[in-house]
C-alpha cells in the first residue's frame, strides 16, 4: 500500500539533459581524476592537473551551446533553472576554477601535497557552485552550497603538515557550519510562512504581505546573514583573514573569488526571487552590511603587514561594494535590473583582478616563501614584468580607471545615485570615501614594489611558470579589456531574474 | 575696423572726442618710433657682443634715428595743430537726465576759441575677449610729441655719454640692450591710445629701470635698491590696476553696446563732459594717483628713488631724472580729463593732488639738504621737483606742469650727468670727503653744472625760472598786481612753492660749494672728462639756457606776441579729450617776488657755505664741509629736525622694518605654520586617524583574541598540544559569538524598524 | 565642413602614445637610446598631428566642436566615445602637445635617479594620453576616465623617481586628488540621474538641466561635488597642501608636467562642465569660489615668502597663480573666463620653465637650498637671465604671457556675471590686485637670492656649474618664444578661446549691460539667482558700471 503510494507519487521528473550537460561532464571530469588516482596512483601525479584543466574547458562547451540556444530552461517545477543569469555565473566560475587549477599546478606539486585529491575536491567544489547558479529552491540552494562547501573545508586544510591551514581549516569549517545552522533556520522560517520550498512561491507569499511579520524579517535577516558569511560581509567575515592566511594561496584565491561569487549568486537570488517584495527588510540590511563591510574592512587592512591577510581585508571592503547595489534594489524592477546587473558585473570585474593579484602573490612567494608585505619591497628591481601586472591588478581594484575596477565601482555609484533618495547617496559618498582609504594600502604596496628597495637586497630574478604566466595573461587581458571597453562585460551581465520574481 | 570709428560713423550726433583718424604720414606712424629702439633692444642682445662697439652703435644709432624722426614729427604736429582740417571722431553715448552733452565743447574756449587741435589717433586689433576687440595704437597731440622729443633727445645724449662712462664694464652689452628696451617702452608710453596699452608699457619701464638699478647686482646693496624701486612701484600699481578697470567700466557704462573702454580719447572725454558718475572718477583718480606717487616719488612713496641712484649715472640721468620718473605726470596730463573732474580741480582750493605734489616738494627740498651724495641731492632734487609738476596738475596749471616737466628733463639731466663726470674723476660720489675745489680741475663740468643749478634754483633768464613761475602763477593765489584766474585760488600751494624755491636755491647752493669750491679733499688727480661726456654737457646746458623761451607768458613785452605760449599753443590740447580749464594771467609782480625768494636762498646758504665756512677752512687750514659749531650742535632742535631728515622721516624703517620684513617674517612665517600645522597636518590626521581606527577596530572588535594567531605560531614548535586547540578554540568560540550576535541584534533591530 | 583630420584626427593623437608604449614595451630596457628616440619621435608625431589640427581648426567658428568623433562606447550606460575640439580645449591640447616632447628632450641625458628610460618615458607617454584625452572629451564619463588616467604615471613618476620625501607625496598626491575625483564622480551620476537625460555628453546634459528637471537644491549639491574634484586638481585653498609635497619631491619633468598641464585639468573641468551645465548653481557658489580663490591669491604668496626651497616656492606660487585662474572664473564672464583661459596656458609655460630651471639648478648644485644658492648670473650666466626672465614673466609683466591671465582676470572682477554680488568682487578685486605686489616681493626675492649676488664660498669653484646646455636650450626656447610672443600678441590665445567661452555661457549670465523686460527674462528662461529681476514689464537697469 504504502509502497504502491510511493511508487505512484514518484514520476520521474522530465530531465533536460542539455541543460544539465555542463553539471554532468564536470561531474565526468571529477570521477576520471579519482580513477585515474585510483588506477596509475602516483604516476598520474604529473596529469591530474592537466586533466582537471581540460575538464573544466570540457565543461565549458556545453555552457556555450546553451548560451547560443539561448531558451530559458526550467526544470523541477522551477526548482532549477538555466537561465542567462545562471550560464554568466556558470561560466564564471568555470573560468576561475580553471585560473586555480593554473595556480595550483606548481604550487601543489612543489609543496609535495596530494594532488590528485585536491583537483577533485576542486572540481567537486566548483560542482557545488555550477548547481548554485541554477538553484531555485531552498532545498537545491541548501544541496550546492553543502557541495561546495565541504570540499573547501578540506582544501583549507590541505598544507596539512602547516599548523596554520590545519586550524584555519578547522576554524572554517566550524564557522561553516555555524553559518550553515543560522541559514537553515531562516530557510525554516520561510518555508513555514510560505509553506512551500520555491522561491518563487516564497516570493508571491510574501508578496502578498502589507507589513513584514517578525517572523519573515528574521527569516530573510538569518538567510542573507549565512549567505553573508560566505562572501565575507562584515560583520560575518572574521573567519576570512585566519582562513585566508593559512590556506594554501591557490585556495585562498579560490575562496576569495568562486565562493564568494556563489554565495553572490545565492543573495542574488534570494533577494531578486524570493524576497524583492520585502525591500523595506533587506535593503537597511544590505546597507548595514555594505557600509560596514567597506569601513571595517579598508581600515582595518590599513593596518596589515601580510599581503595575504591584507587581501583578505581588502576582499571584505570589496564585498561592501557589491552588496552596496542591493541596499537599492528594490525601487522598482529597472533599479533592481540595474543593481543585479551592477553585483554581477563587479563579480566578473572582481574575479579577474584579485584572482590576478593573487596570480602575482604567489609568483613572488615563490621566491621569498613569504607574503610578509616588506618581502615585496623593489619587486621593480628583480621582478618587473611581475611589478607592472601587480600595480595594474591593484590599481584596478582601487578602481582607478582604466583599468577595469573603474567599471565596477562606476556600475554601483550608478546604481546608488540612480535611486534617487538619499540613503543612496549617502552610501555612494562611503563608498567614494571609502575608495580612497582603499587606494591607501593598494598605492603604498604598489609604491613598496616600485620605489622601495628590496629588504635582502637579492636581485635574482623570479622564475616565472608557464601556468602562472597563462593565468596572469589571462587576467591581465580581461582586466584591461573590461576597463578600455566595458561595453564586453556589460554585454554579458546585463541579465534579469526580475521576471520570476514577479 | 576699430570701435571708435564705427562709432563715429554710426552716430554723427555724438560726443566729440578731439581725436581725428586722418593725419599726415608722419603722425600716423609715430610707431615706428619706440619699434627703432626695440629692434636694437633685440639685436644687440643677439649680436651686440660680437659687434666692435659691443652693441652702442646700433643703440645710438636706433636712438639717433627715433630723434630725427620725433623732431619731424614735431614739425608735422605744428602744421597739423594750425592748418588740420581732418574729420573729428565722435562716439555714441548713453544720454543722461541730469548731465548735459556739450559741457566738454567748453574747452574749446579755452584759448580764446583757438583752432581745435585734434589728435592724431590710429589703432590695430590686439586681441579680443568677451566678445570685444581690444586695441593697440597711437594718440598723437603736442604732449606726446613733446614727450618723444625729450625723450630720444635725452636717451639719445645718454646713449652718447655712456660709451665714456661706462667703458669697459663688465656688462657693457647688457647695459645698452637695456637702453634701448627702455627708450622703447618709454616712447610707447607716451604714444599709448589707452589706458591698457599705457599699463604695460608703465610696467616694462619698471622693468627697465630694475634691470638699470640693479646693474652691478653682484654687491647686495643694488640689487636691493633695484628690489625696493620694483616693490614700491608694485605697491602703487596695485592703484594703476584698480584705477585702469574703474575707468574701463564706467566708461563702458555710458557707451552703448559696449561694457567697457581703454581708450584714453574716449574716457577723457565722458569724463570731462560730465557723464560719468563723480564717484567712479574719484576712486579712479586715488588709484591713479597711488601710482603716480611711486612712478613719479612723490610722498610718501618716494623712498625708492634715492636708493635707485644705486644704477650707473647715466641711467639715473635718464631714468630717474629726466623721462622715467615723469611717468607719473605724463599720465596725469594725458588722463588729465579723469582727474579734473574726479578731483574737482577747477574751482576750489585744495585737493588730494596739489597737496601731495606740495607735500612733496617741500619734503624733498628738506631731505636734499643733509645728503652727502651729490647723487642723491639731485635725486631728492628731482622727488621736489616732481612734486612741483603734480602740484601744478593739481591746481589746474596743466600747460605749466608739461612746461616744467620739459624744462626740468634738461637741466636736471645736465646736473645728474655732470654730476657723473665729477665721480668719474674722482671715483666717488661723497661730496664731502672725496671732493671739492673741482672747479679748477673740470672747467665744462663746472660751468655746466652751474647753468643747471641756476636753471634748477630758477632765476631768470634760464629755463626753470619761465616754467617754475609758469606754476606760481598757475595756482591762482597771487592776486596782487595779476596772477590770478586760475582754476581755484590755491593760495596754499604758492606757499609751498615759494618755501620750495627757497629751499632749492640753498641747497643747490650748498651743492655746489661742496663740489666745486674750498680745496679738493679726495685722492688722486681729477681731470676733465673726455668731450662724449662735455658735449652731451654742454648741449643740454644749452637746452637749458632756451628752452624756457618757448613758452614766454604772454604779455611779456620783450618778445614778439607771435613767440609767446608757443609752447602752450602747441602742446595744451584744445579737444574733447581735454577738460576746460582756464589760465590764470601773468603777473610781473609774482616773478620779481619768487626771484626775491631764490636770491634769498642762495643769500643765506651762500652766506654760511662761502663765508663763514670758507672762513672756518681757512683757519682750520683744511677743506672743511660744515660749520664744527654749526646749528646743530647748538640748538637741540635744529639737531632733532637734522636727525629726522637724516633717518628721512624714518619711512625705510616702516617700510622695510615693518611692513616688507612683517609680511616677509612674522607674517609669512605664520601662514605657512598655519598651512603646515593646521591644513596639512589636518590631511595628515585624518590619514593617521583612519589607520588608528583601523588599528583599533582590528584589536578591539576583529581580533577579539588578538595575540591567538601570534601565540598559536610562536607556540607551534612546541607540537599541536592541549594549549594549541584550547586558544584556537577559543578564538572560533569569539567569532561565533560574533556571528550569531550579529545576526541576532540585525534581526532584532530591523523586527522594530521595520 | 569638409577636412583632412575629421574623425580620426583626434583619435590618433590621443592614442598614438600608447602605440609608442606598445612598442616599447617589446624594446629590452638596455637599449636606452631606441627607448628615447621612440619616445621622442612618438611626441614629436604627436605635436605634428597637434599642427594639422591647429592649421585645420576653423578659427571662424570656435565655438563649434571640430573634428568631432561620436561611435558608441558603453551602451549600457549611454556613455559614448564623444571627442571634439573647439576654441577652448584647443590650446590647452596644443600646449601639452608642445610640453611632452620638450620634457622628452630635457631628460634626454640626465634622467632621474633611478635610471631607467624606459620605465620613465613610458609613463611620460601614458600621461599624454591621459591628458589629451581629458582636453578632447566631450562626455562626462569619457573625460572621468581619462580625468583619472593621469593619476597613475604620475603617481609612479613621484614615488620612483621623487625626491627624499617621495613616498609620503606621491600617496598624498594621489589619495586627495582621487578623494576629490570619487565624490566628483557621484555628482556626475546624481546630475546625469536627476536630468533623466540618456546622454552624459556635456552638451546634453547641459540642454538636459535647462530645460529643468534638477531642483535648484540639487543642482547646488552636485557643483559642490563637482567643486570639490575640480577644486583639489587646480588646487585650490585649502586643498593645496598636496601641490608643494609633489612638485618639490617629483622629478623636474613631473614637476614640469604637473604644473603645465595637470593643474589645468581642475581649471579646464570647471569651464568645460560645472560651469556650462550648471550655471544657477554657479551663481551661488562663485562668490565662495571667488573667496577662496583671492585667499589662495594672497595665501600662496605668504607661503611663498616662508619658503627657503626654491623649487617649494616655486610650488607654492602655483596656488597663487590658479588663485587669478579661478578668480576669472568666478566672475562668470566671457571676460573673465577668457583671461582664466589664458591664465592656464601663461601658467604652464611660465611655471613650466620655472621648474625646468630649478631642475637643472638642482642638477648643478645638488641642493635647492636658497640660502645655499646665489650668484647664478655669475657661474651661469644665460641660466641666470633665463631665470630671471622667467621670474619677471611670473610675477605678471606686461608684455609676458603672464600678464594676460593676471591683469584680465581683477578687471574681470569689477564686473561679474549677473546674480553674482558686485561689491563682492570688487573686494576681491582690491585684494587680487594685493597679490600683485606680493608676487612681486617673492618673485624677486627669490631671483635676488638665487641669481644675484657673488657665488657662495661652497659651489665658488664648483667645475660642475655650467652653463646651460645644448638639451636645455631646445626644451626651453620654445617656452621662452611662446611666453613672448604671446606676451605681445595675445590674442594669439584670445582669439581662439573668445567665441567658445562666450557659448559655453548659460544666457542669462550674459545679458549684463542690457535692459530687460519681464518678457524677456521669460523668454530667456532665468531663473531668479541670476538677480534679473523681470516680475514687471518695467525695464530692469542692469548697467551697474559705476
Amino acid at each position: 500500500m504504502g509502497l504502491d503510494l510511493l511508487t505512484l507519487a514518484f514520476e520521474r521528473p522530465a530531465i533536460d539533459w542539455h541543460a544539465f550537460a555542463p553539471e554532468l561532464v564536470l561531474l565526468a571530469a571529477g570521477c576520471l581524476i579519482t580513477l585515474v588516482d585510483i588506477v596509475f596512483l602516483e604516476k598520474a601525479r604529473p596529469y591530474t592537473a592537466a586533466l582537471a584543466g581540460i575538464g573544466l574547458l570540457a565543461t565549458a562547451v556545453p555552457l556555450l551551446t546553451l548560451a547560443v540556444d539561448g531558451t530559458e530552461r526550467v526544470m523541477f517545477d522551477g526548482a532549477y533553472v538555466v537561465d542567462e543569469f545562471s550560464l554568466v555565473m556558470k561560466a564564471l566560475f568555470l573560468l576561475a576554477g580553471y585560473v586555480v587549477v593554473l595556480l595550483s599546478t606548481n604550487y601543489v606539486a612543489e609543496g609535495d601535497y596530494w594532488e590528485n585529491e585536491y583537483y577533485g575536491l576542486l572540481l567537486a567544489s566548483l560542482m557545488g557552485m555550477v548547481m548554485m547558479a541554477s538553484a531555485r529552491d531552498l532545498v537545491s540552494i541548501f544541496v550546492a552550497l553543502e557541495l561546495l562547501s565541504i570540499p573547501a573545508y578540506l582544501l583549507v586544510a590541505w598544507r596539512k603538515r602547516d599548523l596554520h591551514s590545519t586550524e584555519a581549516g578547522l576554524k572554517y569549517y566550524l564557522m561553516g557550519v555555524f553559518a550553515s545552522a543560522v541559514m537553515l533556520y531562516g530557510m525554516s522560517l520561510l518555508y513555514g510562512v510560505a509553506g512551500s520550498t520555491m522561491l518563487a512561491d516564497i516570493g508571491t507569499s510574501l508578496a502578498g504581505m502589507e507589513t513584514s511579520p517578525a517572523v519573515v524579517t528574521m527569516g530573510i535577516v538569518f538567510v542573507v546573514a549565512g549567505f553573508a558569511f560566505k562572501v565575507s560581509a562584515a560583520p560575518f567575515h572574521t573567519w576570512a583573514p585566519d582562513v585566508y592566511e593559512g590556506a594554501p594561496t591557490p585556495v585562498t584565491a579560490f575562496l576569495s573569488v568562486a565562493s564568494k561569487a556563489s554565495g553572490f549568486v545565492a543573495l542574488l537570488v534570494f533577494v531578486f526571487v524570493g524576497f524583492y517584495a520585502r525591500s523595506e527588510v533587506w535593503e537597511p540590511l544590505f546597507w548595514i552590511l555594505a557600509a560596514l563591510s567597506m569601513t571595517v574592512g579598508n581600515l582595518v587592512a590599513l593596518r596589515q603587514t601580510n599581503v595575504v591577510r591584507l587581501m583578505a581585508y581588502s576582499g571584505i571592503a570589496q564585498t561592501g561594494f557589491m552588496i552596496a547595489p542591493l541596499a537599492v534594489a528594490g525601487h522598482g524592477v529597472v533599479n533592481g535590473d540595474q543593481a543585479l546587473s551592477a553585483v554581477v558585473t563587479y563579480l566578473v570585474i572582481y574575479a579577474a583582478m584579485n584572482l590576478g593579484a593573487f596570480t602575482v602573490v604567489i609568483a613572488l612567494a615563490r621566491r621569498s616563501g613569504s607574503a610578509e608585505l616588506t618581502s615585496f619591497n623593489g619587486a621593480f628591481q628583480f621582478a618587473p614584468g611581475l611589478t607592472v601586472a601587480m600595480s595594474v591588478f591593484l590599481f584596478s581594484l582601487a578602481g582607478i580607471p582604466p583599468l577595469g575596477g573603474w567599471f565596477a565601482k562606476f556600475e554601483v555609484f550608478r546604481v546608488l545615485a540612480t535611486a534617487g533618495e538619499p540613503w543612496g547617496y549617502a552610501l555612494a559618498i562611503v563608498g567614494a570615501v571609502n575608495s580612497v582609504v582603499a587606494l591607501y594600502y593598494y598605492a603604498s604596496l604598489a609604491r613598496r614594489m616600485w620605489a622601495d628597495d628590496p629588504v635582502d637586497g637579492d636581485l635574482g630574478p623570479v622564475p616565472v611558470t608557464p601556468s602562472i604566466m597563462s593565468a596572469l595573461t589571462l587576467c591581465g587581458i580581461v582586466t584591461l579589456a573590461f576597463g578600455v571597453a566595458p561595453q564586453l562585460v556589460a554585454r554579458f551581465t546585463d541579465v534579469s531574474l526580475l521576471a520570476f520574481g514577479g | 575696423m576699430n570701435n571708435l570709428l564705427i562709432a563715429a560713423l554710426s552716430a554723427d550726433a555724438g560726443l566729440p572726442l578731439g581725436i581725428t583718424e586722418g593725419g599726415s604720414w608722419l603722425l600716423r606712424n609715430v610707431w615706428l618710433i619706440p619699434l627703432l629702439p626695440a629692434l636694437s633692444f633685440v639685436l644687440i642682445l643677439t649680436f651686440g657682443k660680437r659687434m666692435p662697439h659691443g652693441g652702442s652703435e646700433l643703440g645710438i644709432a636706433a636712438v639717433g634715428i627715433a630723434f630725427v624722426l620725433a623732431l619731424l614729427t614735431g614739425i608735422a604736429w605744428v602744421d597739423h595743430r594750425d592748418n588740420s582740417h581732418d574729420q573729428e571722431v565722435h562716439v555714441a553715448v548713453v544720454q543722461f537726465d541730469d548731465h548735459g552733452v556739450g559741457h566738454g565743447d567748453g574747452s574749446e574756449e579755452g584759448h580764446g576759441g583757438g583752432h581745435p587741435s585734434l589728435a592724431v589717433h590710429r589703432t590695430a586689433i590686439w586681441f579680443q575677449a568677451g566678445g570685444m576687440e581690444f586695441t593697440v595704437g597711437t594718440l598723437v597731440d603736442g604732449l606726446a610729441v613733446m614727450m618723444l622729443v625729450v625723450v630720444t633727445l635725452v636717451s639719445l645724449l645718454v646713449h652718447v655719454y655712456s660709451t665714456e662712462y661706462v667703458h669697459g664694464d663688465r656688462r657693457y652689452t647688457h647695459y645698452f640692450a637695456f637702453l634701448s628696451l627702455f627708450s622703447a617702452s618709454m616712447l610707447l608710453l607716451v604714444v599709448s591710445e589707452n589706458t591698457l596699452q599705457l599699463l604695460c608699457a608703465w610696467e616694462l619701464v619698471g622693468v627697465c629701470s630694475f634691470v638699470l638699478i640693479g646693474h652691478w647686482w653682484e654687491e647686495k646693496p643694488n640689487s636691493d635698491a633695484a628690489l625696493k624701486a620694483f616693490l614700491t612701484n608694485r605697491v602703487g600699481d596695485m592703484g594703476l590696476l584698480v584705477g585702469v578697470t574703474v575707468l574701463f567700466f564706467a566708461a563702458g557704462s555710458a557707451l552703448p553696446g559696449r561694457f567697457g573702454s581703454f581708450s584714453i580719447a574716449e574716457t577723457n572725454a565722458l569724463a570731462s563732459s560730465g557723464m560719468l558718475s563723480h564717484t567712479a572718477l574719484l576712486v579712479a583718480s586715488c588709484g591713479l594717483m597711488a601710482a603716480v606717487m611711486s612712478k613719479s616719488g612723490q610722498f610718501f612713496l618716494h623712498t625708492w628713488l634715492p636708493d635707485a641712484m644705486a644704477g650707473p649715472t647715466p641711467v639715473s640721468a635718464l631714468i630717474h631724472a629726466a623721462t622715467m620718473v615723469v611717468a607719473g605726470v605724463f599720465m596725469i596730463a594725458r588722463l588729465y580729463g579723469v582727474f579734473f573732474e574726479g578731483f574737482q580741480i577747477g574751482g576750489s582750493s585744495i585737493n588730494l593732488m596739489a597737496f601731495i605734489g606740495g607735500l612733496t616738494t617741500i619734503v624733498g627740498a628738506c631731505l636734499a639738504f643733509v645728503q652727502r651724495d651729490i647723487k642723491k641731492v639731485l635725486a631728492y632734487s628731482t622727488i621736489s621737483q616732481l612734486g612741483y609738476m603734480v602740484m601744478a596738475l593739481g591746481v589746474g596749471a596743466w600747460t605749466a606742469a608739461v612746461f616744467h616737466l620739459f624744462t626740468h628733463a634738461f637741466f636736471k639731466a645736465c646736473l645728474f650727468l655732470g654730476s657723473g663726470s665729477v665721480a668719474h674723476a674722482v671715483h666717488s660720489f661723497d661730496m664731502k670727503s672725496d671732493m671739492g675745489g673741482l672747479r679748477k680741475h673740470m672747467p665744462h663740468t663746472y660751468r655746466t653744472f652751474m647753468i643747471g643749478t641756476i636753471a634748477l634754483a630758477g632765476l631768470p633768464p634760464l629755463a626753470g625760472f619761465w616754467s617754475k613761475d609758469e606754476i606760481l602763477v598757475g595756482t591762482g593765489g597771487w592776486g596782487l598786481l595779476g596772477g590770478t584766474g586760475g582754476n581755484g585760488a590755491y593760495t596754499l600751494m604758492l606757499g609751498m612753492g615759494m618755501v620750495t624755491a627757497a629751499l632749492t636755491a640753498a641747497y643747490m647752493t650748498r651743492c655746489v660749494y661742496l663740489t666745486f669750491f674750498g680745496e679738493f679733499r679726495g685722492h688722486g688727480e681729477p681731470h676733465e672728462s673726455g668731450p662724449r661726456i662735455t658735449v652731451p654737457l654742454w648741449i643740454l646746458a644749452g637746452l637749458a639756457i632756451v628752452a624756457g623761451f618757448l613758452n614766454l607768458p604772454t604779455g611779456f613785452q620783450l618778445a614778439p606776441g607771435s613767440l609767446q605760449e608757443r609752447f602752450g599753443h602747441y602742446v595744451e590740447p584744445v579737444a574733447g579729450y581735454f577738460p576746460a580749464i582756464t589760465h590764470a594771467t601773468p603777473s610781473w609782480s609774482l616773478a620779481i617776488a619768487s626771484t626775491l625768494v631764490v636770491m634769498g636762498g642762495i643769500a643765506a646758504s651762500g652766506y654760511y657755505y662761502f663765508v663763514k665756512v670758507e672762513a672756518a677752512s681757512k683757519a682750520a687750514g683744511t677743506s672743511l664741509t660744515e660749520l664744527p659749531d654749526g646749528p646743530t650742535t647748538r640748538y637741540p632742535v635744529v639737531a632733532m629736525g637734522y636727525k629726522l631728515l637724516d633717518n628721512k622721516y624714518y619711512l625705510d624703517h616702516l617700510y622695510n622694518g615693518v611692513i616688507a620684513n612683517g609680511t616677509k617674517g612674522p607674517l609669512a612665517r605664520l601662514v605657512y605654520r598655519f598651512n603646515q600645522q593646521v591644513i596639512d597636518r589636518t590631511v595628515d590626521v585624518v590619514g593617521e586617524t583612519a589607520v588608528k581606527v583601523g588599528t583599533v577596530v582590528y584589536d578591539r572588535i576583529d581580533q577579539l583574541v588578538v595575540d591567538g594567531a601570534v601565540n598559536a605560531s610562536g607556540r607551534a614548535s612546541s607540537g599541536m598540544g592541549e594549549e594549541l586547540r584550547r586558544v584556537n578554540s577559543g578564538k572560533v568560540q569569539s567569532y561565533a559569538a560574533i556571528l550569531f550576535a550579529a545576526a541576532t541584534v540585525l534581526a532584532g533591530v530591523l523586527i522594530v524598524i521595520v | 565642413m569638409e577636412n583632412l583630420l575629421d574623425g580620426w584626427g583626434i583619435t590618433l593623437a590621443t592614442f598614438s602614445p600608447l602605440v609608442g608604449v606598445a612598442i616599447m614595451m617589446v624594446i629590452p630596457g638596455g637599449r636606452e637610446h631606441q627607448h628615447k628616440m621612440v619616445a621622442l619621435v612618438t611626441s614629436l608625431w604627436v605635436a605634428f598631428i597637434g599642427v594639422l589640427l591647429l592649421i585645420e581648426f576653423d578659427m571662424g567658428h570656435t565655438a563649434q566642436l571640430q573634428f568631432a568623433v561620436d561611435k558608441p562606447w558603453i551602451d549600457v550606460i549611454s556613455s559614448r566615445y564623444l571627442v571634439g575640439i573647439d576654441g577652448m580645449s584647443l590650446p590647452l591640447i596644443l600646449l601639452t602637445m608642445l610640453i611632452v616632447p620638450l620634457c622628452i628632450i630635457y631628460s634626454w641625458d640626465h634622467f632621474p635617479e633611478p635610471v631607467n628610460p624606459k620605465a620613465f618615458l613610458i609613463l611620460i607617454l601614458i600621461l599624454e594620453t591621459g591628458m589629451i584625452g581629458t582636453f578632447v572629451a566631450q562626455d562626462l564619463v569619457l573625460f572621468f576616465v581619462f580625468f583619472e588616467v593621469v593619476l597613475l604615471p604620475m603617481f609612479f613618476m613621484i614615488a620612483v623617481w621623487g625626491g627624499e620625501d617621495r613616498r609620503y607625496a606621491s600617496l598624498k598626491f594621489f589619495l586627495y586628488t582621487l578623494f576629490g575625483s570619487a565624490l566628483m564622480l557621484v555628482s556626475f551620476l546624481a546630475l546625469f540621474f536627476l536630468t533623466g537625460a540618456d546622454t552624459f555628453s556635456f552638451t546634453g546634459l547641459s540642454d538636459a538641466v535647462a530645460a529643468g528637471g534638477v531642483s535648484h537644491t540639487a543642482q547646488l549639491w552636485i557643483f559642490g561635488g563637482m567643486f570639490l574634484g575640480f577644486a583639489i586638481k587646480v588646487p585650490m585653498f585649502p586643498f593645496h597642501t598636496w601641490l608643494p609635497d609633489a612638485h618639490t619631491q617629483a622629478p623636474t619633468v613631473g614637476s614640469v608636467i604637473l604644473a603645465a598641464v595637470l593643474l589645468k585639468l581642475g581649471t579646464y573641468g570647471f569651464v568645460r562642465i560645472a560651469i556650462p551645465i550648471l550655471p544657477e548653481a554657479a551663481v551661488v557658489w562663485a562668490p565662495w569660489i571667488g573667496l577662496l580663490a583671492v585667499i589662495g591669491i594672497i595665501y600662496g604668496a605668504l607661503g611663498c615668502l616662508a619658503q627657503t626651497d626654491m623649487k617649494r616656492l616655486i610650488a607654492f606660487s602655483s596656488v597663487a597663480h590658479m588663485g587669478f585662474v579661478m578668480l576669472g572664473i568666478a566672475t562668470l564672464t566671457d571676460f573673465g573666463i577668457n583671461a582664466a583661459i589664458m591664465g592656464m596656458v601663461a601658467h604652464g609655460l611660465i611655471t613650466g620653465m620655472l621648474f625646468f630651471v630649478a631642475g637643472s639648478v638642482k642638477d648643478r648644485f645638488h641642493t635647492l637650498e636658497i640660502s645655499r644658492l646665489g650668484g647664478l648670473l655669475v657661474q651661469a650666466p644665460r641660466m641666470g637671465w633665463v631665470f630671471g626672465f622667467c621670474v619677471m614673466a611670473s610675477l605678471g609683466l606686461p608684455g609676458l604671457a603672464g600678464f594676460w591671465g593676471e591683469f584680465p582676470a581683477i578687471l574681470s572682477a569689477y564686473q561679474p556675471a549677473n546674480g553674482v554680488p558686485v561689491e563682492v568682487f570688487r573686494t576681491y578685486m582690491v585684494i587680487a590686485a594685493l597679490g600683485t605686489v606680493l608676487a612681486a616681493g617673492y618673485l624677486l626675492w627669490l631671483l635676488q637670492r638665487v641669481a644675484f649676488g657673488n657665488p657662495t664660498e661652497e659651489f665658488a669653484e664648483d667645475p660642475n656649474i655650467t652653463d646651460t646646455t645644448k638639451h636645455e636650450w631646445i626644451a626651453w626656447a620654445p617656452l621662452l618664444a611662446l611666453i613672448v610672443a604671446i606676451g605681445v600678441y595675445p590674442n594669439l590665445v584670445f582669439r581662439v578661446t573668445d567665441g567658445a567661452v562666450d557659448a559655453s555661457l548659460n544666457e542669462c549670465l550674459r545679458v549684463d549691460e542690457r535692459v530687460l523686460t519681464a518678457a524677456e527674462v521669460a523668454e530667456l528662461g532665468c531663473s531668479d539667482v541670476y538677480g534679473l529681476g523681470g516680475g514687471s514689464d518695467a525695464p530692469v537697469e542692469h548697467a551697474a558700471g559705476n
